[in-house]
């Protein structure tokens, strides 16, 4: 009887009612939900407006109601309630660009960020995207997402609409997720992701969205760090990138290939890079950094390093506060005192271990010690630490440092900041050899190597940035030996030994420390495979690996039947095993832009293979030797008393950028190689 | 022994029920309170609350998440003592574990009044930095609905020192999913401190689902066996006196149907595989409890846990009468026709005359025209789908609206369709009809047309009538709304199957000129749809040039035509002619030739032993047909011979013949089944490698 004068009444009130504002949802304990616009709460009914009428559910009978956010569009219906200028406009360009862009999976229309960084250094940091979708790739421009840190940092979505061919749809709060990156890691959260989808996305529509994040500050631990690309692989009509900042803060810019425009506004400087009509570039094979070439601006406000160092280094000193737990342990583990910097090492690596989260998920200064010692697991960062504060338990003098970008990187230094160290590294020298050390159970501290990058040592004072050099190709290495012997049969039986060469060793068969008898029998299986398809392991014997302080042997048998292939009785045909290469990185006839060939590098490999009693070579494929300068090859085959002896090397200098004209040269010696490694070996029974 | 206790005992913060509500705000906080709202402005206990303040609102019970420390929990000196020795007992007879598991243990409740409770405990003792996640200890519950009751956490190091969990270090937060998906619930986690290598670490925990959606769709599970050994793994399952437990144990007994497909031997244990039935004066408790059970060793291509490790299943019913009911409804409910669903079917399909024809349309412009994204609330939409009209609406959804979706249509010109619920076979070869099992992670449809019913999966947005995904097959699904429970056999090769016609025409300088054409079905023809499609236009020639590389080094790409991208209802197709220099490998006075993208994967057969059957990715037919036109002066020497294989789970026949002075390679290729059973697993894989040996043969030419 209430219900139905209810109804009664607002019949009369929805003749007169406006569209909904609010798109809420009501969820019943039954397991339902239902959306419209949420009139009222009593003691015994919830009323909610939809598309049909009115709906009335017992209170009792509802669980919980999600309230909508109404946003900028919400109550346009289609294209012609649209009353945003700059969206006007887009939606105009649209129309010609859809018939230039056949092709193109969406359109940049119209992007647009404004940086503005206040006096007191908190800033906002409002993006507009406009995309014209043109095919199915394109609908994933509807999805967005940006990480925050909770504490300092926020993100508000300001609109996100679909502007449809007869429709607006605009995106729904149960489409918008604010979520904690590491939920699952008790003690680390502190970034979060905010993310949406819009709906209504189809081909033809134009995506419409604007999110403004919002920073307390910038302060040593928080760094601002803010690019914006000029370039995509799909086209973009107009893009523009302002900062304001005020006058007082120093603020840099890295620019490539593109310049802004200054000017003051009362106390603010004002900086705007503008760009139109980009045409999309092919995301070709071997691409260098791209940043660094193609059209793009960096901002940062950097840190003076100094200060930096030492803030973090008070930081340490915090955090150190339980240093007579340590020295207590390394009493116990080490009774006769003294432990060499290995033994701290080991003792490190095998007790604690890393979680994931890195530097830039977490603060990046690392927990109190007394905490750590109590985790079972902790941060990246706070690992180096731990080892860090164990060495100087020890009587050791170590240092802490910052690890930074690649020096290859084309940010200047003078335009650091925290944001630009990614990793903790512990420094020590070990009887004249400096060392970098991250304790990992599964590699030796002496197989640890640090190059080509910036590192900032953490000093209270006077730290200063120092450049690595890179190491090189040839510092340390692991030559394999594959000894093989043909039957007739056509089997060939290999036996496989490694080899190791400078501060190296088989570090990655540490990572079956933990295997059981099967799982190390079925990893055994898969090396097997490794060789060939058809190969079966027969034994293996892998010791050293289980304990940092041994240094791992590895060698082990596999028999591949039928891996010579016949022609006839009297031939037999096969190649050498492993001996194969990928040339699919210069499939392209030609590039246009340019290319990296990266690290210096050195490899080596063996084979031989006995032939079976009462064969000949038939045929065996010439040397071959090449080289572009930067890449070398040589491989060497030889035929002596029935066995043939294959010896390849492989050498690299570091080339972080080539230019595309030099890609036909390269692609040549790539080819030159991928041929050498189709060849085959042919031998002949040797008549009675 | 020393006990430290670094944490106070905290009692529940817990509002009654029948208390009035809750608001939760946008800024992060909540109050309880009595929530009323006049369309404007929420009251809160009299208090005015701005409505654009406010996030959500509770009027249901909602209880948060609950710590204690009950005396019967406490660890006594006699069960550490105990838990030492077992643990030198256990590492000693497996000296490479990780970890060694004293007790595993869950006790699954359904109470009179509806509530389900979940109590789990486990203790166990950490030897590698492996194990060290145990101490890590994470929930998902859903405001409302379920919440965590944590009893006792804690670690116990070797000098005796116990180290308590602190309830302040809890942390309750959202957390982040996949791009595409969308939640209600949070996560609650906790790290248990002090954990180090050879510490004990012990932990219970109640999970109760104080307001669950429907009583009646209690289920339990419970698998026995860990990846590291467990001395005693119990489970007891308690339903209302006057109910029945309708359960089902895996893997326990030899003549397990499992034993021998999906695992070769019974996992070994003590104890028996039926349960101690034991009656209160409420309720009746079904017990299992066994010790001594070796871990499992994961192997790659095994058939998925649900089929390789121990367990238990129960549910409250015999059958699926109830289950057809209830999300029959549902998927009825939210198949509700509109006059907007109506004419649009109406427009999709047209002109179309046939069955056949109508589904194909509405099949394409479902998969291309509502995007899938997950946005889940409650059972009826995570489950049943969201009504079609809202799917319209918004123009997305995940697998269960789109197929809720997809059915209404049909529906509106005619056609007979539902939606249907599966476990992908992915997880798992899950039999229904062995035990009553209603649940899934994934919703397809049966659609019927010339009065058979078939199988469609408009999940994706890439598949041509009537092809779908390979993980929907080879599957028992569950039809709610037509009552039903079918297997769906795996797909025909031919459903799922590339093709290739290639001439090579050879010149005297070793030279190659090679045309190529492609077609394809089923799954492999949207893996190769959805690669060009997603990739755009002017990188096409790119990724061609980088196939034919692949191939062989310095092959120099021609011309090229790729077919129907777009158009998911023609049929996608691919031509491209390349060159290659020295395309023949010489060998002295012979010239060796390969057939060009000759190649078939077995990795399946990686293992020379193995202890689990083989689920391999899908079924499919591969073909070739290459003409070989040799040059003038040249003739082959050697051809390999014809080859012919054919067991119950694949066939391959090939040969090289003759066909003037030309040479004409052909071969057929079919995978039959995805499932083989381990004991086939050795003539199974002395079969591949024959095929593999086959794949090396050269033709051998020489010169006249």
């Amino acid at each position: 009887m209430k219900r139905s004068i209810i109804l009664g009444v607002l019949f009369v009130a929805l003749i007169v009612a406006v569209a909904a504002k609010y798109r809420d949802i009501v969820y019943t304990l039954d397991g339902n939900e239902y959306v419209g616009e949420l009139a009222k709460i009593t003691e015994n009914s919830v009323v909610i407006d939809t598309k049909e009428g009115e709906m009335v559910f017992p209170a009792d009978s509802v669980r919980s109601i999600d309230l909508g956010t109404w946003r900028p569009g919400d109550d346009w219906e289609n294209r012609l309630d649209v009353d945003d200028p700059v969206l006007e406009k887009a939606m105009e360009a649209a129309d010609i660009a859809s018939r230039e862009f056949t092709s193109a999976g969406y359109i940049t229309l119209y992007e647009k960020g404004v940086l503005t960084v206040d006096a007191d250094s908190s800033a906002t940091y409002v993006q507009r995207y406009i995309y014209y979708i043109a095919n199915e790739r394109g609908k994933n421009k509807a999805n967005w997402s940006e990480n925050y840190f909770e504490d300092c940092q926020s993100i508000d979505v300001d609109f996100a609409r679909v502007i449809g061919l007869s429709k607006v749809n605009t995106v729904a709060d149960n489409a918008i997720e604010d979520g904690s990156n590491f939920a699952w890691f008790a003690e680390y959260q502190r970034q979060r992701r905010k993310k949406f989808a819009i709906t209504g996305v189809s081909i033809g529509s134009i995506v419409d969205y604007q999110i403004t994040k919002h920073y307390d500050r910038f302060d040593p631990f928080i760094g601002l760090d803010i690019s914006w690309e000029f370039f995509d692989t799909e086209p973009i009509l107009e893009s523009e990138f302002e900062v304001r900042y005020h006058k007082n803060l120093d603020i840099r810019f890295c620019e490539v290939e593109v310049k802004g425009a200054k000017r003051t506004e009362n106390d603010y400087i004002v900086k705007t890079y503008r760009m139109t009509d980009i045409e999309p570039y092919i995301e070709e094979t071997m691409l260098p950094n791209l940043d660094w070439f193609m059209p793009n601006v960096r901002v940062t406000m950097p840190t003076d390093l100094k200060l930096l160092s030492a803030a973090y280094a008070d930081k340490v000193e915090e955090a150190t506060d339980a240093i007579d737990r340590v020295e207590v342990r390394l009493a116990e583990q080490f009774p006769e005192g003294n432990p060499t910097i290995e033994q701290v090492y080991n003792y490190v690596s095998e007790n604690y271990t890393s979680n994931w989260v890195g530097m830039r998920n977490y603060y990046p200064y690392p927990k109190p010690l007394s905490k750590l010692l109590d985790a079972g697991r902790m941060a990246r960062h706070e690992l180096p630490f731990m080892l860090f504060v164990y060495l100087k338990a020890a009587g050791y003098k170590p240092e802490l440092a910052l690890v930074g970008p690649g020096t290859d990187t084309n940010i200047p230094p003078d335009m650091f900041n925290i944001g630009f160290f990614g990793n903790l590294t512990v420094r020590i020298d070990d009887a004249g050899t400096t060392r970098y050390l991250n304790p990992n159970e599964f590699r030796r501290y002496d197989n640890q190597h640090l190059d080509a990058v910036y590192v900032l040592p953490v000093r209270k004072t006077g730290a200063k940035l120092e450049k690595l050099d890179r190491l090189p190709g040839d510092h340390h290495y692991v030559v394999p030996h594959y000894k093989c012997k043909l039957r007739s049969d056509g089997t060939l039986e290999v036996v496989y030994t490694e080899e190791y060469i400078g501060p190296t060793g088989g570090d990655r068969y540490r990572y079956r420390k933990n295997d059981k008898p099967r799982e190390l029998d079925n990893y055994f299986d898969g090396l097997a495979k490794d060789i060939d398809e058809m190969a079966n392991i027969v034994d293996y014997e892998l010791t050293g690996f289980k304990s940092l302080d041994e240094k791992v042997f590895v060698t082990y048998r596999v028999e591949i039947p039928g891996y010579a292939v016949r022609a006839g009785e009297e031939i037999l045909a096969f190649r050498l095993p492993t001996v194969k290469f990928d040339v699919s990185r210069v499939g392209a006839a030609e590039r246009r832009l340019p290319f990296s060939r990266p690290g210096n590098s050195y490899s080596e490999k063996h084979i031989t293979i006995d032939l079976p009693e009462g064969y000949e070579i038939e045929f065996i494929p010439k040397d071959l030797k090449i080289s572009v300068g930067y890449r070398t090859f040589k491989g060497d085959i030889s035929v002596d008393d029935g066995v043939i002896d294959y010896t390849e090397i492989s050498t690299g200098k570091h080339r972080p950028m080539l230019k595309p004209t030099k890609y036909g040269s390269y692609k040549r010696f790539v080819e030159k190689i991928g041929k050498f490694g189709d060849g085959w070996i042919l031998i002949r029974k040797i008549a009675d | 022994m020393r006990t430290k206790t670094i944490v106070t005992l905290l009692i529940a913060v817990w509002v009654l029920s029948g208390l009035a509500g809750k608001i939760n705000f946008h800024h992060g906080g909540s109050e309880v309170g009595e929530v009323l709202f006049d369309g404007s402005v929420f009251l809160l206990d009299d208090k005015e609350v701005e409505r654009d303040s406010v996030k959500k609102v509770f009027l249901g019970d909602v209880r948060e998440t609950t710590t204690e420390e009950e005396e019967q929990y406490a660890l006594s000196d006699e069960q550490i003592a105990e838990w030492w020795a077992l643990a030198d007992e256990m590492e000693a007879e497996y000296p490479e574990a990780n970890g060694v598991i004293f007790h595993d243990y869950s006790r699954q409740t359904l109470t009179s009044d509806g509530r389900e409770v979940k109590e789990t405990r486990f203790a166990g003792k950490v030897i590698t930095q492996e194990a060290k996640w145990w101490s890590n200890l994470a929930w998902y519950t859903v405001e409302g609905i379920d919440r965590i009751k944590i009893l006792y956490a804690r670690s116990i190091a070797p000098d005796g020192t116990i180290t308590n969990y602190s309830p302040e270090d809890i942390t309750y937060s959202e957390p982040t999913r996949g791009t595409l998906f969308f939640g209600k619930g949070q996560s609650v986690s906790l790290n248990i401190p002090g954990v180090e290598l050879g510490c004990i670490v012990d932990y219970g925990y109640i999970h109760e689902t104080y307001a669950p959606e429907d009583p009646e769709l209690f289920m339990t599970r419970f698998f026995f066996q860990s990846d590291e050994p467990v001395k005693t793994a119990e489970c007891h399952f308690e339903v209302p006196k006057g109910r029945t437990l309708y359960y089902e144990t895996f893997l326990m007994e030899p003549d397990d149907p499992f034993i021998g497909n999906s695992k070769k031997s019974v996992t070994e244990y003590e104890g028996s595989p039926e349960p101690v039935i034991t009656e209160t004066d409420s309720s009746v408790v079904y017990s299992w409890k066994i010790t001594d059970i070796e871990p499992r060793i994961y192997e790659r291509y095994w058939q998925g846990y649900l089929c390789s490790s121990p367990g238990v299943f129960g549910s409250l019913y015999p059958d699926y009468e109830y289950y057809h009911k209830r999300f029959g409804e549902i998927h009825r409910e939210h198949m509700k026709l509109t006059p907007e669903l109506d004419s649009l079917a109406k427009e999709i399909v047209g002109d179309a005359k046939t069955e056949k024809e109508k589904v194909a349309r509405l099949y394409h412009w479902v998969q291309r025209n509502i995007r899938y994204i997950s946005v889940k609330g409650a059972l009826a939409s995570r489950f049943g789908g969201h009504y079609a009209e809202l799917t319209l609406d918004n123009k997305y959804g995940d697998c269960s609206d789109k197929a809720v979706f997809f059915a209404t249509l049909c529906e509106a010109v005619g056609i007979e369709a539902y939606p249907i619920i599966v476990m992908t076979n992915d997880v798992g070869f899950l039999d229904r009809k062995r035990f009553v099992f209603w649940g899934g992670n994934h919703a397809i449809n049966e659609v019927w047309w010339d009065g058979e019913p078939h199988v469609l999966d408009a999940t994706n947005n890439l598949f041509r009538f009537p092809y779908y995904p390979t993980n929907d097959c080879d599957l028992w699904y569950a039809n709610y709304a037509r009552g039903e429970i079918v297997y769906n056999p795996p797909i025909p090769p031919e459903d799922n199957s590339m093709h290739s016609r290639t001439i090579v025409e050879l010149d005297p300088d070793g030279t190659a000129a090679i045309r190529d054409s492609f077609w394809y079905t089923g799954t492999m023809e949207a893996m190769y749809r959805g690669w060009f499609e997603y990739t755009p236009k002017i990188k096409h020639r790119n990724v061609i040039e980088r196939f034919v590389a692949q191939r062989k080094a310095g092959a120099k790409l021609g011309e090229f035509e790729i077919s129907n991208i777009d158009d998911i209802s023609l049929p996608l197709g691919l031509q491209f002619d390349y060159t290659v220099k020295d395309y023949w490998v010489e060998a002295g006075d012979y010239y060796l030739i390969d057939v060009p993208a000759l190649r078939y994967y077995f990795n399946e057969i990686e293992l020379k032993n193995r202890e689990y059957g083989i689920k391999v990715d899908w079924t499919y037919m591969r073909t070739h047909d290459v003409l070989f036109v040799l040059p003038e002066g040249y003739s082959a020497k050697f051809i390999p011979d014809e080859f012919h294989l054919e067991n119950p789970y694949l066939n391959y026949t090939a040969s090289f013949e003759r066909v003037g002075d030309n040479i004409r390679f052909t071969d057929k290729f079919q995978r039959t089944k995805l499932r083989i059973p381990i004991s086939e697993y050795e003539s199974y894989k002395s079969d591949v490698e024959k095929i593999l040996a086959y794949l090396k043969e050269r033709i051998f030419l020489v010169e006249n």
